[in-house]
């Protein structure tokens, strides 16, 4: 029988007790959980960047599964209208005010011109994301208003629209 | 002697930082599943230079028009411009609405009639009426894009028409 002392192990401490403690290398499990923090971290930023003026539209919802992209943006809710979160125009009772004889809105174009003037002069080619549009729109719209204002973005060449919706 | 060292090398202790990322990564999971946001592509008609017709021509594909009313009527038909209008006739049909909004699955099967016959079709021209809403125009939008199948008990969902074109009447 045995009544000496016994020390108790651990199960990575050595029996014999006279090496080091092991220790578990995290560096690549750090190098693997940073990469995921950056990928999320820029996908989050993506999806939250462009929709900071939308905050009074209630978007249509939609069984597309296409991601949200970063272009220009342009807004209209219920009682207003926004080109990259900047407050350009007013609407009154889901109509567009202020648009000239041509039934274009004057304001909107010009604030489309300026920024794709400068998109293009910052860039040697022309890229696809600077001639498409982020169109948030209030669900409750009619297409009278929805037609006006896309066919201004048209008029400032910009012909292709991103609908935002909210999945379903 | 510089770079002489002591016994053992430093060893930094990560598993606060670790504990720290974790915690990141957790909220940003959460946020990233929170994302509700999706986008629709379209365009809306432009005058081209180099006077390509927006009409198909291949035999294989058409081009295809559905006009939207407010009540959520919606007629459909289809264009190619090498076929006679006789030839695509039975394609082109009425939907009347459903509970005052778009009969989404008629024009569903529909359309799917149509790309079943013209494969390499995907042009859609939507003509919504003034006083069509926005949510309906979205509706009409997915209806047109894809349809939902199950192939071997697993659910596919084939593209028929994802080019779409938003137009509105002459006045």
């Amino acid at each position: 029988m045995s009544f000496g002392h016994h020390k108790k192990h651990g199960p990575f401490s050595d029996p014999e007790g006279d090496a080091p403690p092991t220790r578990i290398n995290l560096t690549a499990l750090m190098d693997i959980l940073s990469n995921i923090i950056f990928f999320l971290m820029a996908s989050f930023g993506a999806q939250t960047l462009e929709l900071t003026s939308a905050s009074k539209v209630a978007l249509p919802s939609s069984t597309s599964e296409l991601s949200l992209k970063m272009s220009l943006s342009v807004a209209v809710g219920m009682e207003e209208l926004f080109v990259e979160d900047e407050p350009i125009g007013r609407l009154k009772e889901g109509k567009l005010i202020g648009l000239d004889d041509s039934r274009f809105h004057p304001r909107l174009e010009e604030t489309l011109r300026r920024v794709r003037a400068q998109r293009i002069a910052k860039n040697e080619r022309p890229k696809e994301e600077d001639e498409v549009v982020l169109f948030i729109a209030d669900k409750r719209l009619e297409y009278e208003t929805i037609d006006r204002v896309m066919k201004t973005c048209a008029r400032a060449g910009f012909t292709k629209f991103r609908f935002a919706v909210a999945k379903k | 002697m510089a770079g002489g060292g002591g016994d053992a090398a430093t060893d930094f202790d990560l598993t606060a930082l670790m504990d720290v990322l974790s915690n990141i990564i957790f909220f940003l999971m959460a946020s990233f599943g929170a994302a509700v946001v999706a986008v629709l592509p379209a365009s809306v008609p432009t005058i081209s230079d180099s006077g390509e017709n927006d009409v198909a021509t291949d035999m294989d594909k058409v081009t295809v028009t559905m006009t939207i009313a407010s009540n959520g009527k919606v007629e459909i038909s289809a264009a190619n411009a090498d076929m006679l209008p006789e030839e695509l006739k039975p394609y082109a049909v009425v939907v009347p609405s459903k509970d005052d909004g778009l009969d989404t699955k008629k024009i569903n099967d529909h359309l799917w009639s149509i790309k079943e016959k013209f494969r390499n079709s995907k042009n859609i021209i939507l003509v919504p009426d003034d006083k069509v809403t926005y949510e309906m125009l979205v509706d009409a939008m997915d209806a047109s894009r894809e349809r939902h199948m199950v192939v071997d008990g697993q659910s596919v969902y084939p593209q028929m028409f994802p080019a779409v074109v938003v137009s509105s009447l002459v006045k």
